[in-house]
């Protein structure tokens, strides 16, 4: 038994509404709703006059009910509930709205004073009923209010008929009389009063307002037969109901549970004013700044303090409509830190309706031209209530489509004020309304366009400690338990994600009542997939974590590092780096032992990584990818040492560059390659050209020269410099003269395939440095060669299969080195030449025919290359004066020697070459003389 | 004048020194009519190149000797332009699977069907077929080499191919089993000394003895190499002569050299990252992993005592494929260089070595 005064301060609270609210079916509601205020008043008065325990316990009868939906709590009050019920369902039926009042108050007293008589069952089955009768009786003149409504006469006049029957029931409470202050003339039948109105209402109730007269002509029998059929109708309707609310119930489930409170708290706690907002003051503030800058434009007002100071700033341009220099502002930062909802409060701040243009609309440049635009063009409509809008474009980083069509271009253009059509000559209308872009990734490539016009703020993780306080908060609204700690871990664990730290709280409350670090822990699951930094795997590869701070972060047990770390690995996702990073770092490392054993270790998990990685990328099996990650873990292990924590893992280069020296390195040899005669070059395939042919021809092309001039040589080394011109200019070599680095002039060798037998910068020593002097001797010899071949070049038309470079080469070294003098002897032998050709064609024609023959059948078997091999009768016969080294040349590409014995035979010609570097002396000699 | 390796290269089967059996047989099979595809084999600096441009100058004639690099454009299947150098006479074609990269499929196949769908157009040419040159084919990816498989077959009537490879033991077995197989062994000490001979004779000096063992043994059965080195001896030293000679030797060798000895001289991790940077000095000099490998793995073996011998050259192996299992070469030769470090340590510090693996 509940204590009078409780009973009636709580029932305010939630009597009405939950009562009803719960109980009825969803479809009578509206009814019921009325119902239950008409009520009220009723039982609000006899609330407020009870003093009996009776009524404390009907009234907290139906809580237990709600408490216990499914089942009631006792007979009695699924009895009073069935009456209850019941009678707003015949109310229902019957539809009569002037008397629904009344019959709800009745059968509100009917349940209430069932008990009293009404209804023998209940007299019999509940035990404890004396009492409420007892006090019911006695409260018997709160119920007066309904004798006060309706007519008078309807309730005195049944009382007399009952009167036999209540005394016997009634007799031995016979102090209720006191109660007595309004009703004088009943007094000593006032007991039996109260279940005769009560049954007379119920009966009026079915039969519609029958008189008080009716029911005196009605037998007492029959009333009760009557209250009875009634009673076990209602007790089937009521089964019928609670039987489809049950069905419904079960069919909505979950959904009508949480219905009760849908909103997330996501929303729910949202901020709603500026100051409520959570992160970086200077943040809001630039935000709200920049958004200050349009009043001029917008509100067409002034802000005294701003406007100087973006007057002083040093590029400020003057825009006639007093707009901020960017018109577009971009927010860029993680999920859930807050920038949407600082966008929407700002713009609400400053005064402005917010549009948004989220992921979920369609985002093309069309979208720019038709909602946009319009939105900001339409000025103030009804719609705007009277305000400006300013646009959030959120999410636009997801704004797909590149070219010219697309969402950022358009969007950029709008804010450049560039016309939409090309042609127009009207201008564009320029853009008078703020507007703000919120992006993840301010480095999307979609946003590349947009960075350079926007103004871009950042957005940093709010700061632990504000934001602890505020899920605090939240917690002790929700009634939540939950201690800083647990939150503490709950924002580092989100990593300062609002959202889903608020989504996390929403979830747990939704099982329990207390936050606790299993309850975070389980629900971490889905944790934001944030990627780590390379820096932070390395770290935790290398550094193993202190006691102290294991213990506060949850659920990490260094003995079982492997979850923990290949978490890590894999969440940083760029495995090759992470490997490369530990490669070039581990011999850096401290807890090295004597042995190296762990080296030997370590290197095996390298070898497996590497095959791992090889095969995925070789033969695309992705399968094995999820090892690749294990292969790094298993490195904690070796390598593990708090004392790492003074060396940080440097950013891997090593790698990079010498792959990059490499690079080079190829395109040196590749230089090389190209100008070398074809020969060569099947003959020294890609590797044996590093490892045999550079390193050697090097050594080979730097001779032990001593540099004095080249006419006081002694014969042994001038035959090692024409050895030297001869070799270096068919591989293409040559010496260019340069400035260094420090003003002095070097001969640098081209193509430099010196690189290749220098390491560590250093020349092999078994290399004579070859001094500048010597460099530029040979390169003033090179270039008297190649002067004398390009006049012998010039006479015959072209040089040999394998020289078409060092004819190029040649025609420029005459026109670039016009002091040397090879080169006017070049072009007097060009000159002298010439009517020799002809001379000698007439010469051999007449000699020798077979060969003229000979010579005119190749060319048409053999296309280009075989120049040389037409003209060469002519090299044998004419050439003997001044080019023999050419003859010597040609020779030895050409394969003329040998294909043409007979020739060979027939014109012997013997001649003497005249060693030297330039042909100076030049003779006219006669062909008989050769011959 | 070109270098000598070049100058005095045979230029006919009759001209070549050595493998004389060999010789013949190539020289009849040219002679025959039915030249098969061939596919040449042995180690480098043996004479294969040689003797597959002797054995075509015997199937053609001099014309083949008239070489010309025409630059030729692909197409590979992402759209990509690969420009490649191809060196070709009017006969023949060489292709180089390395100048391409990671195409050469494309390439052999663009190659291969252009040459075997065209019929030789020059009447006078000796033979009807043309012929495909593939260089370095043990380099060839299986795709090629499975590209290879068909046309080899189908257009036999245009085109034969010669395969010119280090060992057989990555040609697939298909392509294996339609060509002759012709191994061309190194040359003995003594052919290659007749050989350096010979040039001296053609050069007009003599060779010392001395100089010529230094230069076999610094060659080991490389002619190419050993001709190399013999130039290279005679610009620096004309007159060759006093008892020790220095060999010219390649920086690289002398540097992986120095690698091993720095090797021996100290083990530790911070040794492990000196000699990282050198392995690196030397890739970026684009030495084959492999070769730095097995140069180091050889001088080491040339140092250490006896009982470690074996140990090194099993690791060496061991490690070599891995490597060529895996894809970062540097990991390798580093796992190996430690492994090394571990064994000599544990051997000079402890006396024992442990058993394999």
């Amino acid at each position: 038994m509940s204590d009078p005064t409780t009973s009636s301060s709580s029932r305010p609270v939630f009597e009405p509404t939950d009562i009803f609210d719960f109980d009825f079916p969803p479809p009578p509601q509206p009814v019921s709703t009325d119902i239950s205020l008409d009520v009220d008043p009723i039982t609000n008065e006899v609330v407020g006059n009870a003093s009996g325990n009776s009524w404390g316990k009907i009234d907290t009868s139906p809580r237990e009910f709600r408490e216990a939906p499914s089942l009631g709590g006792s007979d009695f009050d699924e009895d009073e509930m069935a009456m209850m019920e019941m009678e707003r369902e015949s109310e229902k039926l019957r539809s009569t709205s002037n008397t629904a009042r009344n019959t709800a108050a009745s059968s509100r007293d009917i349940g209430q004073s069932a008990p009293n008589g009404a209804s023998q069952d209940d007299w019999m089955n509940g035990p404890s009923q004396p009492q409420p009768v007892a006090s019911s009786s006695r409260n018997r003149p709160a119920l007066t209010p309904p004798p006060e409504r309706e007519a008078s006469p309807i309730d005195l006049a049944p009382l007399p008929m009952f009167e036999s029957y209540l005394d016997i029931c009634t007799l031995p409470t016979l102090r209720a009389e006191t109660a007595e202050g309004k009703m004088v003339s009943f007094k000593r039948r006032n007991r039996p009063k109260p279940p005769v109105i009560q049954t007379t209402r119920t009966h009026k109730g079915v039969t519609t307002k029958t008189d008080a007269g009716d029911l005196l002509s009605v037998p007492l029998h029959r009333l009760l037969a009557e209250v009875d059929e009634l009673k076990s109708q209602q007790k089937a309707i009521k089964l019928q109901q609670r039987y489809d609310e049950e069905q419904r119930r079960a069919e909505r489930g979950v959904l009508t549970a949480t219905s009760i409170n849908s909103t997330m708290w996501v929303d729910k706690y949202r901020p709603k004013k500026f100051s409520d907002l959570l992160g970086e003051d200077r943040v809001h503030r630039e935000v709200m700044g920049w958004l200050k800058e349009w009043d001029k434009c917008v509100f067409k007002r002034t802000l005294p303090g701003k406007k100087r100071k973006v007057e002083e700033s040093e590029n400020f341009v003057y825009d006639p409509l007093g707009r901020p220099r960017e018109r577009i502002l971009l927010l860029s930062g993680p999920p859930g830190y807050g920038k949407t909802t600082l966008a929407h409060i700002v713009a609400r701040h400053a005064g402005y309706r917010t549009l948004e243009i989220n992921a979920s609309d369609d985002r093309s440049a069309a979208t720019v031209s038709t909602r946009i635009k319009n939105a900001i063009e339409s000025g103030t409509g009804l719609a705007s209530e009277g305000k400006p809008t300013c646009v959030v474009i959120d999410e636009i980083d997801g704004a797909s489509g590149g070219g010219d069509a697309s969402f950022v271009r358009s969007l950029i253009k709008l804010i450049q004020d560039v016309p939409a059509k090309k042609k127009s000559n009207t201008p564009a209308k320029p853009l008078r309304r703020p507007i703000i872009c919120i992006c993840n990734d301010l480095y999307a490539t979609t946003l590349r366009p947009l960075r350079p016009f926007a103004r871009i703020i950042r957005f940093r993780k709010p700061q632990a400690q504000f934001l602890v306080k505020r899920l605090r908060e939240i917690c002790d609204r929700e009634t939540l338990s939950a201690d800083l700690r647990v939150l503490t871990t709950l924002v580092d664990v989100t990593s300062g994600d609002v959202r889903s730290c608020l989504n996390t709280l929403q979830f747990i409350k939704s099982k329990t009542s207390a936050v606790t670090d299993e309850a975070i822990k389980s629900s971490s699951v889905g944790l934001k997939d944030s990627g780590t930094t390379l820096q932070s795997v390395w770290n935790s590869l290398f550094i193993p974590i202190a006691a102290k701070q294991r213990r506060r972060a949850i659920g990490i047990d260094d003995g079982r590092y492997v979850d923990r770390i290949s978490f890590q690995v894999q969440a940083c996702g760029d495995y090759d780096k992470v490997v490369q990073g530990c490669f070039e770092h581990y011999p850096n490392l401290k807890p090295m032992d004597a042995s190296l054993g762990n080296l030997c270790k370590v290197h095996d998990w390298l070898g497996y990584y590497d095959r791992l990685a090889t095969k995925v990328g070789d033969s695309q099996e992705w399968e094995l990818m999820g090892y690749m990650p294990y292969a790094i873990t298993a490195w904690y292990s070796h390598l593990a040492s708090p004392a790492n924590n003074t060396k940080p893992t440097e950013w891997p280069k090593a790698d990079y560059e010498s792959y990059q020296a490499r690079i080079a390195n190829e395109e040196i040899a590749t230089n090389m390659k190209a100008l070398i005669p074809p020969i060569m070059r099947s003959l020294f395939l890609t590797t044996t050209t590093y490892t045999e042919l550079i390193p050697l021809l090097m050594r080979i092309i730097s001779p032990p020269l001593k540099p004095v001039n080249a006419n006081i040589v002694k014969p042994a080394e001038r035959a090692v410099l024409s050895r030297l011109v001869e070799l270096m200019i068919p591989l293409g070599l040559q010496f260019w003269q340069e400035k260094g680095e420090n003003g002095q002039p070097m001969m640098r060798l081209e193509p430099p395939i010196d690189v290749f037998v220098h390491y560590d910068g250093k020349r092999a020593d078994d290399i004579i440095a070859s001094r500048f002097a010597v460099r530029q001797l040979v390169a003033q010899a090179m270039d008297a060669e190649i002067a004398r071949r390009s006049g012998a070049a010039g006479a015959e038309g072209t040089g040999t299969g394998a020289d078409s470079f060092s004819r190029a080469y040649g025609l420029k070294s005459s026109s670039s080195m016009p002091g040397t003098g090879g080169v006017p002897t070049g072009q007097k032998i060009d000159k002298a030449d010439l009517p020799a050709t002809d001379f000698f064609g007439r010469q051999v024609s007449l000699q020798t025919t077979p060969s003229i023959l000979l010579s005119v059948q190749e060319p048409t078997d053999e296309i280009s290359p075989l120049r040389t091999g037409a003209v060469a009768p002519p090299v044998h016969l004419e050439k003997p004066s001044h080019a023999k080294s050419i003859f010597g040349f040609s020779a030895s590409t050409s394969p003329l020697p040998v294909e043409q014995p007979p020739m060979k035979k027939r014109f012997v010609a013997k001649y003497k070459f005249h060693e030297g570097s330039l042909s100076a002396v030049r003779r006219n000699i006669k062909m008989s003389a050769l011959m | 004048m070109s270098l000598w390796v070049d100058k005095y290269r045979p230029r006919t089967l009759d001209d070549l020194h050595y493998h004389e059996e060999l010789s013949s047989r190539l020289r009849s099979l040219a002679a025959s009519g039915d030249f098969p595809h061939i596919l040449f084999y042995g180690p480098s600096g043996a004479g294969k190149k040689t003797r597959i441009m002797c054995t075509l100058r015997e199937l053609y004639g001099p014309g083949v000797e008239k070489l010309r690099i025409d630059q030729r454009v692909f197409v590979t299947p992402s759209n990509r332009k690969l420009d490649v150098n191809v060196v070709q006479s009017n006969y023949h074609i060489e292709l180089t699977p390395s100048d391409v990269g990671m195409y050469d499929r494309v390439v052999i196949q663009d190659i291969l069907k252009e040459i075997a769908q065209t019929q030789q157009v020059d009447l006078n040419a000796k033979q009807r077929f043309k012929v495909v040159i593939i260089n370095e084919a043990d380099s060839l990816t299986r795709d090629a080499q499975a590209a290879l498989r068909r046309t080899m077959e189908k257009y036999m009537n245009n085109m034969r191919l010669i395969l010119c490879a280090n060992s057989t033991s990555k040609i697939i077995a298909p392509i294996r089993s339609r060509c002759l197989l012709v191994r061309v062994a190194a040359p003995t000490d003594d052919e290659m000394s007749k050989v350096l001979h010979h040039v001296a004779k053609k050069e007009r000096f003599s060779l010392p003895s001395p100089a010529c063992q230094s230069i076999l043994t610094s060659s080991s059965g490389n002619l190419r190499k050993a001709l190399l080195v013999f130039e290279a001896m005679k610009m620096q030293k004309p007159d060759l002569a006093g008892g020790d000679i220095d060999v010219a030797k390649p920086d690289w060798e002398t540097y992986c050299a120095k690698v091993a000895d720095s090797i021996l001289q100290e083990q530790s991790a911070q040794r492990l990252l000196d000699v990282r940077g050198k392995i690196y000095e030397l890739l970026s000099h684009c030495i084959p992993p492999t070769v730095v490998l097995k140069t180091i793995a050889e001088r080491l073996v040339d140092k250490v005592d006896d009982t470690l011998k074996p140990q090194i050259i099993h690791w060496a192996a061991y490690y070599e494929l891995r490597m060529r299992m895996g894809s970062k070469k540097i990991f390798h030769i580093e796992a190996f260089i430690a492994k090394v470090m571990t064994v000599y340590k544990q051997f000079h510090l402890m006396g024992y070595i442990d058993d394999f693996e």
